[in-house]
């Protein structure tokens, strides 16, 4: 019965690793890594349960990196305190947020919000730095990797400036609003 | 305005707290501090070159002993090398004649300022010191074997303190993290960073002004040698070196030092002023130009706050206090910035 117990434990052990592992290969910023080097990386990232409607981070407040949904569901909040808070995006496991704080301790530029008990991957910056000090290579994909990521998100935003402007300027918009 | 003062008002208490908090602990832990401590020098001292062994593919605990064996044939090796002039021997076999020496010197050197200076009234410097040397010397004897035995007790532990830090010190901190609640996860993680950082910063800035100091002490009493007799440059250097560590006191305890050993050689008093002149010269050059380049970015305090926390820590922990002050107080300012700045979010939302 003992022994049960103990083989119970071991497996419950490698599932959570192998889980974690998965999780994490599945983020375009460690997409690059080796199964060596994420385990590497399992050994360096936090992992957090958040109760419903706990917030992960504030607005304004100083960030230190990123998250990775294990499970759970995170909103991410502009003006989260207001009568008038704004909804940017509803994120569930596999999706990620707070990248840009993992260049530097950088503010947050919005507010995260655990919309149900969430368990939550978190990597840091001086994790990073410690990886490019002693893993050079590993810390190169990583950092590839976050560069991909924001020149997608930029690409993405001046899309959204584009048509933006392209309705401001239309014709179209000028008589609609005249009328 | 009143806002502001309020402000201010909570930011001093906040710190006077907190560095108050940090005295009583480490008061409290007297006994193990000292080996922790050189063991927390070790360890922020070597990582640079365990990172540098780690990126080889070897593990910590075993890039730390790598790291220790060299450090300790480099030591064993220099002082194998050593000239005479620098061993401590020379000073210890003529002790008496030493004593005799310095107790002349200094008996012509009151003579000299009351003659100069009749204003200030007669000194009696000698006969103080012949008293508070019998004194001393009668201690120093007696405590003796208690010293040896802790410094040998200690010396033995560090290494061995430092080799857990460096193989399960990361661990340690990242279940410290575990532990902290969610609201405050991100914060204590960037404050740990950022201690981590300055004190790793100073310890390693300080080691370099060290040497740096030492070797222009060395060069500029060199050059005074042209004119006027030097001796024990080397081991005068060193001993400044070390006292340097200390924070203002540091250059004062070395041309302390090095006075006394001028006093006691029988060297004429020309020469004394040469050693003045060197240490003095080296002080300037330390202040303008080593300090600045080397710790300006490590440790943002206040001339004044390095003042305080130096008379604080030397008067609660001694020579270990003096050598602790600014890391402590350097950690004390982090923890109270981001709690303080935690704070105003707080309020503000």
């Amino acid at each position: 019965m003992k022994a049960d117990g103990i083989w119970a434990n071991i497996f419950r052990l490698v599932t959570r690793d192998e889980a974690l592992a998965e999780v994490l290969q599945t983020i375009p910023l460690f997409q690059d890594l080796t199964p060596k080097e994420l385990r590497i990386l399992e050994r360096v990232v936090h992992i957090r349960t958040y109760e419903s409607g706990q917030s992960v981070f504030l607005e304004t407040e100083p960030g230190a990196g990123i998250y990775v949904i294990r499970s759970g569901r995170v909103e991410i909040v502009l003006n989260h305190k207001t009568e008038h808070p704004l909804t940017l995006a509803e994120l569930e496991p596999g999706d990620f947020f707070g990248e840009m704080a993992l260049l530097g301790y950088t503010s947050r530029s919005a507010t995260a919000v655990a919309r149900e008990r969430s368990d939550l991957i978190g990597f840091f910056h001086p994790d990073l730095i410690e990886i490019l000090n002693v893993h050079p290579s590993m810390g190169a994909k990583i950092s590839l990797g976050l560069a991909k990521t924001l020149a997608e998100r930029l690409r993405y935003t001046n899309t959204q400036l584009r048509s933006i402007w392209e309705f401001r300027e239309s014709p179209d918009r000028v008589h609609a609003v005249r009328t | 305005m009143r806002s502001a003062f309020r402000d201010t008002t909570i930011r001093v208490i906040a710190f006077a707290a907190l560095l108050l908090a940090f005295l009583i602990v480490f008061a409290a832990i007297r006994i193990l501090l000292v080996p922790f401590v050189a063991a927390m020098f070790v360890v922020y001292l070597f990582d640079p070159a365990i990172i540098v062994l780690r990126r080889r593919g070897i593990d910590p605990s075993n890039a730390f002993l790598v790291v220790l064996f060299v450090t300790l044939v480099a030591i064993g090796g220099t002082l194998s090398l050593l000239p005479s002039g620098l061993r401590i021997e020379t000073l210890l076999d003529s002790r008496e004649a030493f004593t005799v020496q310095f107790i002349t010197q200094l008996d012509a050197l009151e003579q000299w300022a009351n003659t100069k200076f009749p204003v200030f009234g007669s000194m009696k410097v000698v006969s103080d010191v012949n008293d508070q040397a019998a004194a001393m010397t009668t201690r120093f004897f007696d405590e003796l074997p208690s010293w040896i035995t802790s410094f040998a007790v200690n010396l033995m532990l560090v290494p061995f303190i430092a080799y857990f830090m460096i193989r399960d010190g990361k661990t340690l901190k990242r279940r410290m993290v575990e532990l902290v609640p969610n609201r405050y996860f991100e914060m204590s993680l960037i404050m740990l960073n950022r201690i981590d950082g300055q004190i790793g910063g100073y310890l390693r800035g300080r080691l370099i002004e060290c040497i740096l100091v030492g070797a222009t002490q060395a060069l500029l009493m060199g050059v005074a040698s042209l004119f006027v007799p030097q001796r024990y440059i080397l081991l005068i250097a060193v001993i400044t070196g070390v006292t340097t560590m200390i924070p203002y006191l540091g250059t004062v305890l070395g041309m302390f030092f090095g006075a006394v050993l001028y006093l006691g050689s029988g060297l004429p008093m020309s020469s004394m002023y040469g050693l003045l002149v060197a240490a003095v010269a080296a002080h300037i050059l330390d202040n303008v130009l080593i300090a600045p380049a080397i710790l300006s970015q490590n440790v943002d305090l206040h001339p004044l706050t390095v003042a305080l926390v130096l008379i604080i820590g030397g008067e609660i922990l001694g020579a270990l206090g003096l050598l602790i002050a600014i890391p402590v107080a350097t950690s004390v300012k982090v923890v109270a910035q981001e709690f303080y700045a935690n704070y105003q979010l707080q309020v503000r939302t």
